[in-house]
């Protein structure tokens, strides 16, 4: 159990630079969760702080202490990887035993504790098969197995759950979040799914491009992307974005326009109102689309349906504006539309994201995200 | 199943074996020969295979070092160099071979492709090509002569075979089993020990039995380059038996060609289970 912080951390393999400038904090007895697409390093950060790999540059801090230097061994870290790498020549007890036997812990000792850690992981009966006679499920808990039996200071978790089915993906998400509140080991999980890192993780750093995006809980993360990446990163379907972006007058009503034909109204004096709406591109989450069968009247404009996605208790509607900008909304499938159907798509104010069109920081929040996570 | 389909089964079963036995015949028929001729005593045959008149005369040498002929040395001496050359170069084999094998399937260094496959073109030439060469580099190297010699010649020809069948095998364990022993409280070398050696032992059992049977049986190297007979292994003591002399005693050749071959077979017999384990895994990145 330890405080994790790593400060400026840089990494390079020959030409390639992997990491630039990584740091975060990770609290004693919390998860966090590096979440991002493939090649954005999360994993690369994830064996520096195994010390599997040496950083370019940088520190990484356990408890305050330098790791520099510290070979993996003697860092007391568990790790469990994608692909579980039991050893396949031992049995479940030898698997889970084995860090205990390296420290030369007394054999009564190491066969109580594996026998507390293959019960609180649900083993019990498994213990001496070999893991060739295991399923998925059961592999990956004989690895978190091993990897917590020597009481490490730090946990990492490299895609754990990525090899297993949905239903049992979400089960054994419950069991992590549990053994990890009966255990209190700081716990730093690496995944490209983004409801594992929300449903375990104390706090997400969204990364890219070797880089942190932003880091957070949650509801930070998906109410205030920090830029236009972790905007349409996080959500599922992404955040829809309007480019070409101008302000309108028609008589008293205020409107934002994209590429010169109506998306929202706005209200006269707000923030959007007076911003610099040309350098910015216009950021809404499908669940802030709404979407009425009755053709474009008041604060909606007309689309046309050209897809629908049923997803049970809702519908993933695919709707084309005037003009030809796509956007998607989520609406309840009780909601009866059609294909080619033309209906009114309302966008509230409250509910817009404007990111710098270079940069991509974010430059605006709706007064709704404010009003959540301020 | 109904009776009349476990009967079309059996049928077919005992076609197949009929037919399996009446191919490996010949083979089976050399090699009864070859035993019965070790104990046959005079020129009488019934059935023109069974000796009428059992002896065991032939094997004298095994406890008569003149026994097989006063020109030739004991044929435990013989043995003993056989086994000498069959050990030594299975001990340097696998050394070189796993070390070579984890390089080449570990580190990406520079020219590992083009020597990777350098290695296979080596183990492309006949030896018979190399003869006159290999003399002279053993001339100058003071080894002519020497049993040393001969393992050195053969480790080198062997070890390409082995690297590669090795390299498979260090294939096959994944990098993250590596790694996750270093976490888990190991040094480099143990991780090597602990938990990539029992994982690539198959490999190395293999390797063993093939270069093992390499050196057991080279004839060719020995006959060249070792001129002592107290040098001699036991294929060119062989040899020596059936190019002596206008008349060949086909008893005393037959009872050292059978010594020859018991611990080969009894060897194989007990070593096979792994010899089915070995893949030439594909060359990796």
């Amino acid at each position: 159990m330890a405080t994790i912080e790593l400060q400026g951390l840089e990494k390079r393999f020959g030409e390639v630079e992997v990491l630039r400038d990584v740091s975060l904090t990770v609290g004693d007895g919390e998860i966090a969760a590096l979440l991002g697409p493939s090649g954005c390093g999360k994993s690369t950060t994830l064996f520096i702080l195994a010390g599997l790999y040496q950083p370019s540059g940088g520190k990484v801090l356990f408890d305050g202490t330098s790791m520099a230097g510290v070979h993996p061994k003697d860092r007391n870290v568990g790790l469990v990887f994608q692909s579980y790498a039991l050893y396949p020549h031992m049995t479940v007890r030898e698997n889970i035993g084995f860090p205990l036997v390296l420290q030369k812990v007394a054999r009564p000792e190491i066969a109580r504790r594996v026998k507390e850690v293959a019960e609180l992981a649900g083993l019990g009966e498994l213990l001496d098969r070999k893991p060739s006679q295991l399923s998925g499920g059961q592999q990956q808990r004989v690895a978190a197995a091993r990897a917590i039996v020597k009481r490490p200071r730090l946990l990492l978790m490299d895609e754990p759950l990525s090899n297993l089915d949905l239903e049992l993906r979400a089960r054994m998400r419950r069991e992590i979040k549990r053994v990890q509140r009966e255990t209190k080991i700081t716990t730093i999980i690496v995944t490209h799914d983004q409801e594992e890192a929300m449903s375990l993780a104390d706090r997400i750093y969204v990364m890219q491009g070797g880089q942190i995006q932003q880091g957070g809980d949650h509801r930070a993360l998906y109410e205030r992307p920090a830029n236009r990446f972790v905007a349409g990163f996080i959500g599922m379907p992404s955040m829809n974005f309007a480019d070409d972006l101008t302000l309108a007058k028609d008589g008293e009503a205020l409107w934002i326009e994209s590429g010169g034909r109506r998306l929202l109204p706005i209200s006269a004096g707000g923030e959007l109102s007076v911003g610099d709406l040309a350098g910015a591109v216009l950021g809404v989450r499908p669940e802030h689309v709404a979407v009425s069968p009755a053709p474009a009247a008041g604060r909606g404009v007309a689309a046309r349906v050209v897809d629908l996605v049923p997803e049970g208790r809702e519908l993933v509607v695919g709707l084309e504006l005037e003009g030809g900008l796509e956007m998607r909304s989520i609406v309840p499938s009780t909601l009866d539309l059609a294909i080619g159907q033309v209906v009114s798509a309302a966008i509230d104010e409250a509910f817009v994201h404007l990111f710098d069109r270079e940069g991509g920081a974010a430059v605006h929040h709706g007064g709704h995200s404010r009003a959540v996570a301020g | 199943m109904t009776g009349e389909a476990m009967r079309g089964e059996r049928g077919a079963r005992a076609t197949i074996i009929v037919g399996l036995v009446l191919l490996s015949l010949p083979l089976i028929a050399s090699y009864l020969w070859l035993v019965l001729a070790s104990f046959g005593d005079g020129h009488d045959l019934t059935w023109g295979i069974f000796p009428t008149d059992y002896t065991v005369k032939h094997w004298r040498f095994l406890w008569d070092p003149k026994g097989a002929g006063g020109d030739l040395p004991s044929i435990w001496r013989a043995t003993g160099n056989t086994l000498f050359v069959a050990l030594s170069i299975t001990l340097c084999d696998v050394f070189l071979a796993t070390n070579a094998g984890y390089v080449f399937s570990r580190w990406q260094f520079r020219g590992r492709g083009p020597l990777l496959a350098f290695t296979m073109v080596l183990h492309a030439f006949p030896s018979v090509t190399l003869l006159v060469s290999l003399f002279i580099v053993l001339l100058h190297m003071g080894l002519l002569g020497s049993l040393w010699g001969i393992v050195l010649v053969k480790v080198a020809l062997q070890l390409p075979f082995s690297i590669f069948v090795m390299k498979g095998f260090f294939d096959g364990v994944p990098w993250e089993s590596e790694m996750t022993a270093l976490t888990d409280g190991c040094t480099r070398l143990g991780a090597y020990r602990r938990v990539i050696l029992p994982q690539i032992l198959p490999g190395i059992a293999a390797i063993s039995i093939f270069s093992f049977l390499e050196g057991w049986k080279e004839f060719l190297f020995v006959f060249a380059f070792i001129f002592d007979k107290d040098s001699w292994t036991l294929s060119v003591y062989l040899q020596s038996i059936l190019s002596r002399g206008s008349v060949v005693d086909y008893g005393i050749m037959a009872a050292v060609a059978v010594f020859y071959m018991l611990p080969v077979i009894l060897f194989f017999l007990f070593t096979q289970k792994y010899l089915m384990k070995v893949q030439l895994g594909g060359v990796k990145g």
